[in-house]
């Protein structure tokens, strides 16, 4: 049996990733952003980066699937972008406001507009190529 | 350019499988996948991979990638868009990287087939979905269909009416390719309206999902069913027309493969479930991925004028 502690995030099992990876946002230790209701105004909206949103959900597994991509393109994309993810359930009012109804979709914003949405799994590199756009 | 000695395309057990192979074989390996893992990491219980009684599809994907990655396999997070010949070398294109690879094998998978209908496209994660396991909870007190006439989407179904208001079962064929006790345990349900011998003609709505269209088979009558949300559950096909002008596909657009994994192209080898294979499971995906692995290495050492020796009994 594998067992894992908080501050070692394990790389096997997926919902324990997700966890661990918020968890650890909290306390700054990774680049990668955690979204909520209560800052998305402050750190979504009036950013003045280029912000790239997951929304997901702890009981999608395609998300699962995406969440350490975003981990790595926020490690990689630095300080060109804000990347992070937000938990549909968790915070329904953002969700409900951008009309979450499949997971993942990934929104990049700009100046608190919408400039491209995705839908469904997608690649580092996809993902990468697309903020470019916008930087 | 990158160059490889074997570009993998697909990261599921097949493609993960053939990396770890051709590593041991020391050739230079890259595997591009959007994501690793495939259809496999979407199980929820895998309990038929000997020598583990019970894990997920999503820790068994990851620990082939940790293993991969321990031997040298390198990843790329994309989407391959083509795959060219230019005098024995093989070019791989994604939308902004170009790679070059003496070998190639294919071990993309299966994707959920659509319904080809209009409106489907556009309404994409705005109402129609792929994946009830996935979307569902967003539906919420909402009105759903679910199309299809197999297993899967009377269990889609069945899970649906316990999350939304109302849910219409659609199928041309009236459950017809559904286990019996399934499809009656589906009918019972208060909130599930069984409607078939129907074919689904459109999708309906401008910036989300309003509603479905379709013909009724018996009267010809053309249809509309007001739902918020529609789940397409018609099974699942390989996604080949990009690559079919240069291997050989059969009639359900699976690649043909022989024995060993060789396509019709020579130095482009398939594994698993895009190809041709009896069985889609992720054991055999597996092994015809090793498959695959060995015989891109035959092929890489014949062209050097080398001759691969069997893998059994004799020293490299």
């Amino acid at each position: 049996m594998i067992r894992f502690t908080l501050f070692n995030p394990p790389k096997i099992n997926g919902e324990a990733v997700r966890r661990s990876r918020l968890f650890i946002n909290n306390f700054n230790f990774m680049s990668e952003m955690t979204f909520t209701d209560a800052n998305f105004e402050a750190e979504a909206l009036k950013s003045d980066q280029v912000v790239l949103v997951d929304f997901f959900a702890t009981w999608c597994g395609p998300c699962k699937m995406q969440g350490p991509i975003i981990e790595e393109l926020a490690k990689e994309i630095g300080a060109k972008a804000k990347v992070g993810a937000m938990d549909v359930d968790a915070n329904p009012e953002t969700a409900g406001k951008y009309n979450i109804m499949s997971v993942p979709t990934l929104i990049i914003f700009k100046g608190g507009e919408i400039k491209s949405t995705m839908m469904g799994l997608q690649g580092k590199e996809q993902l990468k190529a697309e903020i470019e756009k916008y930087v | 350019m990158s160059n490889y000695d074997v570009i993998i395309i697909g990261g599921g057990p097949a493609g993960l499988t053939a990396s770890i192979y051709a590593r041991r074989r020391e050739l230079k390996v890259l595997v591009i996948a959007k994501a690793v893992g495939g259809q496999a990491a979407l199980a929820h219980e895998v309990q038929n991979w000997p020598g583990t009684e019970s894990t997920t599809g999503l820790e068994l994907t990851q620990r082939m990638k940790v293993q991969a990655e321990k031997w040298g396999v390198e990843f790329v997070s994309d989407e391959v868009q083509s795959v060219t010949e230019n005098s024995g070398v093989f070019i791989v294109k994604t939308a902004q990287t170009e790679y070059q690879a003496a070998a190639v094998i294919l071990a993309f998978g299966l994707t959920p087939r659509d319904l080809g209908v209009p409106q489907e496209k556009e309404l994409t994660g705005r109402g129609v979905s792929y994946c009830a396991t996935c979307d569902g909870p967003l539906f919420k007190n909402k009105t759903v269909a679910v199309i299809g006439g197999g297993n899967s989407a009377s269990e889609a179904a069945e899970y649906l009416s316990r999350l939304v208001r109302q849910v219409y079962l659609l199928s041309d064929s009236c459950n017809a390719a559904a286990d019996a006790a399934l499809v009656e345990e589906v009918k019972a349900l208060k909130n599930v309206q069984v409607i078939c011998g129907l074919k689904v003609t459109a999708v309906v709505g401008s910036d989300k999902v309003a509603g479905l269209k379709y013909n009724d088979l018996q009267t010809n009558e053309e249809k509309e069913l007001a739902v918020d949300g529609i789940f397409v559950e018609i099974g699942f096909s390989p996604r080949t027309d990009w690559i079919k002008d240069t291997v050989k596909l059969n009639e359900r657009k699976e690649i043909i493969t022989d024995k060993v994994g060789a396509t019709s192209q020579p130095g482009i080898f398939a594994a698993g479930d895009c190809t041709d294979v009896g069985f889609k499971q992720m054991t055999i995906a597996a092994g015809e991925g090793a498959k695959a692995a060995l015989s891109a290495y035959k092929y890489l050492a014949a062209k050097k004028g080398k001759v691969a020796t069997p893998d059994w009994g004799v020293k490299k």
